[in-house]
């Protein structure tokens, strides 16, 4: 295992419940994933529609500070996780899109690196058994809805996470903490991402349907992967609530925090408490 | 020494026109070797063939060139002429001046200049052609049809038609295909085995068809006319010529299994037959699941039997046919539903495909026609049809269209109407295509007397909420998205080649495309014919076909069947590759190049019999003369007769004015 750690924008400002509870994992586990250094913005979500070519170049920057270091990538952000495999796969072919590359940049990249999620370190290269010799506490009882967000599985060619329909990595992370993973079908349905403030109420209606559908299907917290997803399902609930009439209190948990909580760290260190939907009542009421 | 006569034709004005006709005759004439050279109106008519006959035998010539139109178009009327006047009928070449010269210039000087280099061109190659014989080649007054779906059933009927014996292939246990499974037909609604299971027993009671089934095609050698086919019969455990079907061991048999005739949605015994309806009526045992076959126990229906006619130890046998041609008609299969995550295929119990639809509403299937879902046996009141799943899909299936699901969701969008009366049906669809006769009429009724609703989009997902099942797409023509609760849903999921036929068609030596589908001749002008003589096509095994086309194609092979076993022997032209085997070198170039599979190595011995070397040796009954293998040669001894190097040099040299 040679990584290291690309945050992205997200995680250093929106996010921070999910770069520390990241960081506090990792470093729990003895992984040796330090920070890259010298990373860029990857374009987010507004530069791909706008500048295709500058969506491409920016993550390109990130790749070859990676290749001075000699590391391989992992990320949390499913956003900069897409740009960083585009930008991967465009330097990787020969043609108009990477000669336009090379000139912007001003040289060639290669781009032969790993660039992994975390969640695929921890399932694949980590191991369910590993990660359960270091668990002192079972999430038992608790029945978690794992959602996963669309960008993380597709386009399936670029992404090659899981399977775009129904993906298990998180479940499978999840269930070894001993807590219940629920069978739902909207683990990979939009949540209304950028539309968060351009069009608020498109982001409710989207994120009222996956907490209704949780519900249902009996969850009583959800587990995310990306950034977004959170601000919209945790920091919106309210906003939801409110519109619709309806009182869900599902804590919106990052896997990261279930993962730490489950190797018995400190709920402050894993951020905890910082989410907007208070987590702690239902954790108490399992007895965690 | 050659005695070449030169006739220069005026074609009408078509020729003359551009070309001074006159002039060219006499440069001609100049040419060493040439004795005779003129000029007429109209070389083809009788008159002018007649100065070309008398010409022969006065000047006693020894090769002819006409110089008129394209070969394609005169070359066999003067050929005949030639060997009317007792010449070698391959020792005429024609110069084409009206297509390549006259027709496509209009400057007389330089039309006449390129005609008279034409055809001193084809002087200096008739002056070294040899003459050739045309190639006879024995016919074996026999056919194999491979797929006894409708297609086959129907070109063996038509074969048989004819007073030709057919022997009919099929891999499964009855014949029937696809077709004995579908509940009505469109655009008639008339029952499909109502009309298919007459077909079945008709040419089960010819005495010219030998129905074969559970037997796959094992090998092909041998070319047009003379095949040798070898014949895997697959070990039945029931010997059916002393079985009468009368059924008491599958009653008896204790193993029950999904039936894959009801596709999965009903059950059947470890033997059994698939459908009452089956031809033969005669059960197979299914060695995977029999307790006999797999664990040594039951044995029941042996016992039983009252013809002891079941035997465990029953093995393949391989069969060995002579053959004089053959149609391939091996079909499709849906594509396999586990592709499709997002419709819940295999997840959720009532998303069916369309033809476990069939079997939901058809009379004979595992409900007896009452139609109920396969979850709780609820009868749907709302069903979704989406259709092109895994069709037009470039990007992730296949980009062609199954041609059929817009006829039949539009068929099934009836049926279900016909059952539930207050039903409601919605039919998501790209577009309707329904260009065959009566088609169109067909859906407007659908959608006008049985109230379906199009709605033009796709479908993004579907998923269960309670007890319904919810599908999500879009409404491209009202720009919004749509969401339907449905009792079932129904995917039209692609035709694909069936599994296997890859193989079947490397056996054969036949073409397919990217996808498996097997390629034609010619798309438009030999639609029924492969690329390999007297092998021929029908059905969906070229292309999705919807029953019509393929009954029409099945009769339209069997023609070309007939027309080719009418005659005891073949004849074709002499044009076909020869190997000089002094030196050959037996490096296979050629052979790995051959895309007919007509040349093959060829022992050399000496007088004690002893192995000295292998050199390549052209079937001429399979060379089609392309001329494929010439170039491939390293020590240029294979040779196209007709189109010699030496030949084509000659021509080429003439035109640079070298000789």
């Amino acid at each position: 295992m040679n990584y290291a750690y690309y945050p992205g924008c997200s995680l250093e400002s929106t996010s921070p419940d999910f770069n520390e509870s990241t960081k506090a994992i990792v470093d729990f586990l003895g992984l040796g994933i330090g920070e890259l250094p010298d990373w860029v913005c990857c374009g987010a979500s507004s530069l791909h529609p706008s500048d295709k070519l500058m969506s491409l170049a920016l993550p390109s920057l990130t790749l070859e500070s990676a290749n001075k270091e000699q590391k391989d990538i992992m990320v949390q952000c499913p956003a900069c996780y897409a740009h960083l495999r585009e930008a991967q796969e465009a330097l990787s072919h020969e043609g108009h899109e990477k000669d336009d590359l090379v000139q912007v940049i001003g040289r060639d990249v290669p781009a032969k690196m790993k660039i992994k999620h975390l969640s695929e370190i921890l399932l694949n290269e980590v191991g369910i058994p590993a990660l359960q010799e270091k668990m002192v506490k079972k999430l038992e009882g608790i029945k978690i809805a794992s959602y996963y967000g669309c960008v993380i599985v597709r386009p399936k060619k670029l992404m090659k996470y899981d399977d775009p329909e129904n993906p298990m990595v998180m479940d499978q992370l999840v269930s070894a903490t001993g807590a219940q993973s629920i069978d739902w079908p909207f683990k990979t349905k939009c949540c209304g991402a950028g539309y968060s403030i351009s069009k608020t109420e498109v982001t409710l209606d989207l994120t009222y349907e996956i907490l209704s559908q949780a519900k249902k299907n009996g969850a009583e917290a959800i587990s995310v992967l990306c950034p977004l997803c959170h601000i919209n399902l945790d920091l919106r609930q309210k906003a939801i609530e409110q519109r619709y009439g309806e009182k869900f209190n599902l804590p919106i948990f990052y896997y990261t925090q279930l993962l730490g909580l489950s190797f018995g760290l400190d709920p402050k260190k894993l951020a905890l408490d910082r989410l907007f939907v208070n987590p702690f009542p239902l954790l108490k009421s399992k007895g965690i | 020494m050659a005695r070449i006569g030169v006739f220069v034709c005026w074609c009408g004005s078509n020729i003359a026109e551009t070309v001074d006709v006159a002039k060219a005759a006499e440069v001609i004439a100049k040419i060493p070797g040439v004795v005779l050279s003129v000029d007429y109106k109209y070389m083809c008519s009788d008159p002018g063939q007649e100065i070309v006959k008398q010409a022969i035998k006065e000047h006693n010539l020894t090769g002819v060139v006409v110089a008129s139109c394209s070969p394609r178009m005169h070359e066999k009327t003067f050929r005949k002429a030639a060997a009317d006047a007792g010449m070698n009928p391959y020792m005429l070449e024609m110069a084409n001046i009206r297509e390549q010269c006259s027709w496509v210039h209009d400057n007389k000087k330089d039309g006449t200049q390129k005609s008279i280099d034409l055809i001193r061109m084809m002087v200096e190659k008739v002056k070294r052609n040899k003459p050739l014989q045309n190639i006879k080649i024995p016919v074996t007054r026999k056919a194999l049809v491979i797929g006894g779906g409708v297609t086959g059933i129907q070109a063996a009927l038509d074969i048989a038609a004819g007073g030709v014996p057919v022997i009919l292939l099929e891999k499964d246990m009855s014949i029937g295909g696809h077709m004995s499974k579908l509940d009505e037909t469109f655009p008639t609604l008339d029952c499909s085995q109502c009309i298919l299971t007459p077909k079945m027993v008709e040419v089960a009671q010819n005495p010219l068809v030998t129905i074969m089934t559970y037997s796959e095609l094992e090998k092909l050698e041998g070319f047009i006319g003379n095949f040798k086919a070898t014949i895997r019969k697959k070990a039945r455990y029931v010997d059916i010529d002393k079985c009468t079907g009368c059924g008491t061991c599958w009653q008896k048999c204790p193993v029950k299994v999904p039936s894959e005739f009801e596709q999965g949605l009903g059950v059947r015994k470890a033997i059994y037959i698939p459908f009452p309806q089956a031809v033969p009526s005669r059960p197979r045992i299914d060695a995977e699941n029999c307790l006999k076959l797999k664990e040594g126990r039951c044995g029941i229906c042996a016992k039983i039997c009252p013809t002891q006619c079941i035997s465990y130890e029953d093995k393949d046998v391989l069969i060995e046919e002579e053959i004089g041609a053959i149609v391939v008609a091996t079909g499709y299969q849906l594509m396999p539903t586990s592709a499709f995550g997002e419709y819940g295929y295999g997840k959720y119990k009532d998303v069916v495909t369309s033809l476990q639809f069939e079997r939901m509403v058809c009379a004979s299937g595992p409900t007896l026609g009452d139609f109920q879902r396969p979850s709780d046996g609820k009868k749907p009141k709302t069903v979704v049809f989406v259709k092109c799943v895994g069709s037009r899909d470039p990007a992730h299936y296949y980009s062609y269209c199954s041609k059929i699901c817009c006829m039949y969701t539009a068929k099934q969008t009836m049926l279900f109407r016909h059952k539930v009366h207050d039903g409601n049906a919605y039919v998501f669809y790209i577009d309707i295509r329904s260009n065959g006769k009566n088609y169109e009429e067909f859906v407007r009724r659908a959608q006008e007397e049985d109230g379906a609703q199009y709605i033009r989009g796709r479908v993004s997902a579907v998923y269960q909420d309670g007890e319904d099942l919810v599908v999500e797409g879009a409404d491209t023509l009202t720009n919004s998205q749509v969401k339907i609760r449905a009792d079932l849903v129904v995917l039209a999921t692609a035709m694909e080649p069936p599994k296997g036929i890859k193989e079947l068609a490397q056996k054969l030596g036949i073409g397919y495309d990217q996808f498996g589908w097997l390629t034609e001749a010619h798309p438009k002008l030999r639609p029924v014919e492969s690329a390999t003589a007297g092998i021929f096509l029908a059905g969906c095994a070229l292309s999705p076909r919807d029953i019509p086309d393929s009954v029409s194609e099945a009769s339209g092979a069997a023609a070309k069947v007939l027309g080719l076993v009418s005659k005891d022997e073949l004849e074709k032209e002499g044009v076909v590759a020869k190997v000089r085997e002094f030196s050959c070198t037996g490096c296979q170039n050629c052979i790995r190049v051959c895309p007919y599979t007509a040349i093959s190595l060829k022992d050399i011995r000496d007088r004690a019999g002893n192995l000295i070397r292998q050199v390549a040796e052209v079937n001429p009954g399979l060379c089609t003369g392309c001329g494929t293998c010439t170039p491939s040669c390293p020590s240029r001894s294979i040779d196209l007769q007709g189109f010699t190097d030496d030949e084509l040099y000659a021509e080429i040299n003439a035109m640079a004015e070298l000789i």
